[in-house]
């Protein structure tokens, strides 16, 4: 009789915990997904048109290395470098530590830190780089990527439309 | 009279499917080219991708174990449910794994909470669920019950996760296979990862027909060493 | 010019995703195989006593 007790007892605690994964799994798929302040990354733009407000929360950008920004001091290990939504809108990074292997100028990264106040600043604490979805064979006459796939998922809108947003078009 | 027993049993074939897995992943390391962006470690790809495929068709076998157990009522369908649980808990977590470790050397970071990789983490966290709920819940209709309607949420997060990198900013790139303009892989390198994807949906429908096989000899082991008349 | 660090060795990586993806997918169909062998032997041995 009281093994056949035991048995109710644990199978109500396994009985909670799936319950509670469950629970916690929807509610953070909620939080996370439809939540309309909750931007995955801004662009260039839009962090520099709210940059002000935006300037005392950790928040990711995303944009395109510029060819012949990079600057690297293997000594103190400070990396620095600009950003661009290919419009003109620019933002100079500041990064301790060496990047991820795939960053390159031309290359998509997101990074992950606080803007400055004025919007034409970045201190980033994570810099990860966002390549895009094609598989080559290398050739001998240059690269076989096309650049308008990496553009188009760095800078695509946001499906929920932020209207203090500079608002640029996919 | 002899009755020509048949050579085809599931164990057989999957003995076959995994034979030709190794041979998949042989092409993978050897055969096709390297990557012009990512280099070698771009041949993950070639697990990667044919795990999560094969976690998004557990979760099909499993939408259907559950909507014919809650239409029939019947136990019968829980263990296919299960073993497509089990299978696609296996799938996600090995997908998960393998995206994690690809994604250090490439993108520089272990994981991000994007849309991507949030919804095939909540995949693996719901398979999980539904093996914990099944345990909990004492047999009956209300374990068939709370079970499959569980299924159909977790079938439900499939197209969520596929389109995610369409419908959300995300760091894990958009689509390369199905996409319209066509897919941005090398001829080579395409065929060998549909060969992956082909293979290891054949292996995890195999696998979970075993297991179903398995959990319903299980059963009726339990029967008659209790003397329990079905 | 300071110059970046080396690229790093792909190898790991590549060896530690197709040793999980040996060991979930193979373990996983040999602990079944194993599992219904034992269950067919217990099977057997009951229509033994029948």
């Amino acid at each position: 009789m009281n093994l056949s007790s035991k048995k109710k007892r644990s199978k109500s605690t396994k009985w909670l915990v799936g319950i509670s994964l469950i629970a916690s799994a929807v509610i953070a798929m909620a939080m996370t997904q439809i939540s309309s302040n909750t931007v995955y990354f801004y662009t260039p733009d839009e962090a520099q048109a709210q940059a002000a407000a935006l300037t005392s929360q950790n928040i990711k950008v995303a944009g395109m290395v510029i060819a012949g920004s990079r600057e690297w001091d293997a000594t103190t290990l400070k990396l620095a470098f600009t950003i661009t939504d290919l419009k003109n809108h620019e933002i100079r990074v500041k990064y301790n530590g060496p990047p991820p292997d795939m960053f390159k100028e031309g290359q998509g990264v997101v990074i992950e830190g606080k803007i400055s106040s004025d919007g034409q600043t970045f201190a980033a604490k994570t810099l990860m780089v966002k390549h895009s979805e094609e598989y080559k064979k290398p050739t001998a006459g240059g690269s076989n990527m096309n650049k308008e796939l990496l553009e188009k998922s760095l800078f695509k809108d946001q499906p929920v439309t932020n209207p203090s947003s500079g608002g640029s078009t996919p | 009279m002899t009755a020509r027993k048949s050579k085809f049993t599931l164990a057989n074939s999957l003995t076959v499917l995994l034979a030709l897995v190794f041979v998949q992943w042989l092409l993978a390391w050897f055969w096709v080219p390297v990557d012009e962006a990512q280099g070698e470690v771009y041949r993950i790809v070639y697990l990667h991708v044919p795990g999560a495929f094969a976690s998004f068709l557990s979760a099909g076998v499993l939408l259907v174990g559950s909507l014919l157990a809650l239409r029939s009522k019947s136990e019968h369908w829980l263990n296919l449910s299960r073993a497509a649980a089990e299978v696609g808990l296996l799938f996600t977590l090995l997908t998960l794994a393998t995206g994690s470790i690809w994604g250090k050397p490439t993108w520089g970071v272990w994981w991000t909470w994007d849309a991507r990789l949030t919804t095939s983490f909540l995949l693996a966290l719901m398979y999980g669920g539904w093996i914990l709920l099944f345990g909990a819940i004492p047999q009956g209709p209300s374990r068939t019950r709370s079970c499959s309607i569980l299924g159909v949420m977790i079938a439900a997060d499939v197209p969520i996760i596929y389109k995610s990198v369409t419908w959300w900013r995300t760091l894990h790139q958009p689509q390369t296979i199905l996409r319209t303009g066509g897919s941005t892989m090398d001829g080579d390198m395409l065929s060998v990862l549909l060969f992956g994807i082909a293979i290891m949906a054949v292996v995890s429908i195999n696998l979970i027909l075993v297991r179903q096989e398995t959990l319903s000899l299980e059963q009726e082991l339990e029967e008659k060493s209790l003397g329990v008349t079905s | 010019m300071n110059s970046l660090p080396d690229a790093t060795n792909p190898m790991p990586y590549l060896v530690a995703c197709y040793a999980l993806g040996f060991v979930f997918i193979f373990g996983y169909a040999a602990w079944l195989c194993r599992s219904r062998i034992r269950i067919n032997r217990y099977l057997a041995a009951l229509k033994k006593e029948a």
